[in-house]
């Protein structure tokens, strides 16, 4: 089956997944179904349902019909590209990027490229509580990571350069990185 | 402009400092304790959780697990291509009791011992080695070392949480085991105090 690209896929790239226009999965990449596995867990899919391949294809389908079919249209209906943000309330973000797409007969497809986003939020979060910083500490961290100068990160934040300065070496320090550079891109 | 004091703060390499494994391990505990009263949602909790104890307790490639709501088991899984195990495992435990399967201890033994650290030999049964869920996926995972976590806050199973390591790793060791121990209701607590996020 030609609609399941799943070999040769760059380390972040988004996942597939591939519709008709009646919204039923036609393929579904390895990264997209590692996704719709966990949000399906959170949603109180048993796993055991899972054993079945088709019970994914079936879940995704039922998933994203919910998603971009609130407007009562078929997914070759809606406005293309049709972006949704999926936000579970366990904390898992997906982008959802629906493309039309001809099939090899020539009917429509809808391709929808799946995305884990972590929120801004999260990400902070996720920094301060690794590697032990302070509030203040996590927003200058994630200032630095926007790209501003530290300078930039004083007046942002309101206080003086000597103090912005202070923060940053700390940073380095805690999280034990070599410099700025590699602050603004710690995973 | 150039940024300012980029060059003060760009630093060569530093040389090591030896952190002791228990250094490690307490900085790991109090970092655990605050990320219990994060209020983080239950994926982010998890998989911060995840790499504080990737930290304390190094584990090399091999995947993480946490099983939550003993009471509809639902898993959080990192560093585990979940496209692949997934069907295998739900094949694996196919027509089994989620809270006794085989090869394991079924989770009301573990439950009533009110103990937050299980060695392998006590959360599973004799045959586990012959388990299809040994078989079929920790084995080839390299999960052949293991230490099982349950988390009990106010006398109420949270979850539990295993960690493996490969036969060619360090066994875990009294510390570890101490840290876990220790660790083991904080981890209860945060996930007792995770916002709602239950859609059942």
């Amino acid at each position: 089956m030609s609609h399941c690209p799943d070999k040769g896929a760059a380390p972040d790239a988004p996942g597939v997944v591939v519709m008709n226009h009646d919204g039923h999965v036609l393929g579904i990449d390895r990264r997209a179904r590692t996704v719709f596995f966990q949000v399906g867990m959170y949603e109180g899919v048993r796993w055991s349902a899972f054993a079945e391949p088709s019970a994914l294809l079936e879940y995704v389908s039922m998933r994203l019909w919910k998603i971009f079919n609130g407007r009562e249209q078929s997914p070759s209906e809606i406005g293309l590209p049709a972006v949704a943000i999926f936000s579970h309330r366990a904390g898992i973000v997906l982008k959802l990027t629906g493309h039309q797409a001809p099939g090899e007969s020539g009917e429509d497809l809808f391709v929808v490229l799946v995305e884990q986003l972590e929120p801004e939020a999260f990400l902070r979060a996720r920094l301060m509580y690794r590697y032990g910083l302070t509030p203040r500490e996590g927003e200058l961290l994630m200032l630095l990571r926007s790209g501003q100068s530290v300078a930039q990160t004083g007046k942002e934040l309101g206080i003086s350069l000597p103090t912005a300065k202070t923060y940053a070496r700390n940073l380095i320090d805690k999280l034990e990185v070599t410099g700025l550079r590699a602050l603004r891109t710690i995973p | 402009m150039a940024q300012a004091g980029a060059l003060s703060l760009d630093r060569p390499v530093p040389t090591v400092t030896l952190v002791g494994k228990a250094r490690l391990q307490e900085q790991a505990l109090r970092k655990i304790q605050r990320l219990a009263g994060s209020g983080l949602p239950l994926h982010p909790f998890v998989h911060t959780l995840f790499d504080l104890m990737a930290d304390a307790i190094p584990a090399g490639d091999i995947p993480r697990a946490m099983e939550t709501d003993p009471s509809n088991p639902s898993w959080v899984f990192g560093n585990l291509d979940q496209a692949k195990w997934v069907p295998i495992l739900a094949e694996a435990t196919a027509g089994q009791d989620p809270s006794a399967w085989a090869g394991f201890r079924p989770r009301d033994q573990l439950e009533r011992t009110g103990k937050a650290l299980f060695t392998l030999e006590e959360f599973t049964r004799p045959g586990y080695q012959r388990s299809a869920v040994y078989n079929e996926m920790l084995h080839p995972l390299k999960c052949e070392q293991g230490v099982l976590l349950q988390l009990i806050n106010a006398g109420q199973v949270m979850g539990y949480y295993p960690l493996y390591r490969s036969s060619a790793m360090k066994p875990f060791d009294r510390d570890d085991r101490c840290f876990l121990s220790a660790a083991a209701p904080y981890i209860a607590l945060g996930l007792k105090a995770l916002p709602s996020w239950s859609q059942r």
